[in-house]
């Protein structure tokens, strides 16, 4: 059902998960060299899965409360958990997709290289990040049931957290009295870990784990205040 | 057995009480309307029926089981209060979607799916989008989705609100057909009318029950006057029950004598709640 409603959208959803990505590579390439290219190409893949997580999960689930249809699903007998994560999972292949093939248009221009296990890390830190993503995505749209405001906040945080964290620039530039505030953030998790599989890094998993907790911890309170209708 | 039945419920928000202790019953092959006025707990009352709300006190059984059973449910069709189908996809997925999320097999639900929007009136919509339809259409798209699996028990929250003579009118033979196959119907509604055209009986609400009856029951049991209209002089007079045979004789002319329709014995139910 999902999958059949994006083909509503599939101009748009066609152009964001794969033109957009291919236009970035080309455009930001020319300027981004040397190392700092996996700054690029990690930052895009972080900002897909962010605003895949915390922009469209929520406002998704904005909408369908505004329209009535998660009444509609407990109507029906469908759990609002189940409902509330398929559309999340469907969201997030989408961001995955993107993602992998912001990749594959790097290494096809030789921007870069991924090893076989670099590849694997990777998969494995865009699953995580989605995960994160989108329980705070989750997060906002059990807590806002205005849904002017939900697509206000969605936009700023999801945002916010793609250009004011260390997601194109490294960790330890970052002043150390603002340190703890982009540990807060959970996009610093997801960019360290996806930029270091792309390096093919073990130390990535580190920093997946850092992102799982940090989802489970989000996951908790929403499982705890409850997703109404 | 009674397919829904409710009993001393009660539901607060805040300070704000919604229900108190509201009993009703809805049988088997009955269409029962719940009239009441914006913030009455018509709504509230509903979303306790298929499980969107738990009751605070009181008893809510559905086919004589909790609605949050499962099973209950995939036995129910609801159309929630503003709820809109799927502008995105087409009147058949809607439709054949309602079927699938409610367990039933693809085969069948296409088959179920077909038969409902050809039964609906929906049949040369069928490929449309549900963003490019009427009000009216969409409201009937949405009671397809309640009815493509054949419930035994229908719960209809204003299923009419909003749309235009025409397609009230619509929507009314679709439920006068509903209930002639047997199913049992709550519906909500602000409309005297629909609930006098539709209804065997009804519920005036307004966070209790205030009264319950069929609506000639209703009608009788709280016409304590009688409307006089002087057709020669174009006067209405409302004369109690046993003054009227007096007062017509003395008037000149043609005249007409009106029992108080179910919106004036609402209107006198209320303004005393």
């Amino acid at each position: 059902m999902f999958f059949k409603e994006a083909k509503a959208w599939l101009a748009a959803s066609l152009f964001f998960a794969v033109m957009l990505p291919i236009a970035f590579v080309f455009g930001f390439s020319y300027i981004v060299r040397g190392p700092a290219i996996y700054y690029l190409i990690s930052g895009m893949m972080v900002f897909d899965v962010a605003v895949a997580g915390m922009l469209v999960v929520p406002n998704s689930i904005g909408w369908d409360r505004e329209d009535g249809r998660l009444s509609l699903m407990i109507s029906m007998g469908v759990p609002l958990w189940a409902y509330t994560l398929t559309s999340t999972l469907v969201n997030n292949l989408f961001a995955i997709g993107s993602g992998l093939l912001v990749l594959g248009v790097a290494v096809a221009m030789r921007y870069l290289d991924v090893s076989l296990s670099g590849l694997f890390l990777l998969i494995l830190a865009l699953l995580v990040s989605s995960f994160q993503g989108s329980m705070v995505g989750l997060l906002m749209a059990s807590r806002i049931r205005n849904l002017r405001l939900l697509q206000q906040v969605t936009q700023i945080v999801a945002f916010g957290f793609s250009f004011f964290a260390p997601v194109y620039f490294p960790l330890s530039i970052v002043p150390r009295y603002l340190v703890p505030l982009a540990m807060l953030e959970p996009t610093t998790y997801a960019a360290q870990a996806i930029r270091l599989s792309l390096r093919g890094s073990p130390a990535s998993i580190i920093w997946d784990l850092g992102t799982v907790v940090y989802g489970v911890v989000i996951a908790t309170i929403v499982g705890r205040l409850g997703l109404k209708a | 057995m009674s397919a829904i039945e409710v009993k001393g419920l009660s539901k607060s928000y805040g300070k704000v009480v919604a229900l108190e202790d509201v009993s009703l019953e809805v049988r088997k092959g009955e269409l029962v309307s719940l009239l009441g006025p914006n913030g009455a707990g018509k709504t509230t009352l509903v979303r306790h029926l298929y499980c969107e709300l738990r009751p605070e006190r009181g008893v809510v059984k559905v086919l004589g089981s909790d609605p949050c059973d499962r099973e209950v449910r995939l036995r129910m069709g609801v159309t929630p209060q503003e709820a809109q189908p799927y502008g995105d996809l087409t009147v058949f997925d809607n439709v054949y979607y309602a079927a699938r999320v409610r367990g039933v097999p693809g085969d069948k639900a296409r088959e179920m799916a077909l038969d409902t929007v050809r039964r609906l009136g929906l049949w040369d919509h069928r490929d449309r989008y549900v963003m490019d339809l009427s009000g009216g259409l969409k409201r009937r798209t949405l009671v397809a989705m309640a009815v493509v699996h054949s419930p035994e028990v229908l719960v209809l929250d204003e299923p009419t609100t909003g749309l235009d003579p025409m397609g009230r009118r619509e929507l009314w033979d679709v439920l006068r057909q509903l209930k002639g196959e047997g199913r049992a119907i709550l519906l909500t509604t602000h409309y005297m009318e629909e609930a006098e055209a539709l209804s065997d009986r009804v519920y005036f609400i307004n966070r209790k029950v205030l009264a319950e009856g069929t609506p000639s029951e209703l009608r009788k049991r709280f016409a304590f006057y009688y409307e006089v209209v002087d057709l020669e002089e174009g006067k209405v007079y409302k004369v109690r029950e046993d003054e009227v045979k007096e007062f017509v004789a003395k008037l000149r002319g043609k005249f007409e004598v009106r029992a108080p329709s179910l919106e004036e014995v609402y209107l006198e139910v209320m303004k005393d709640a």
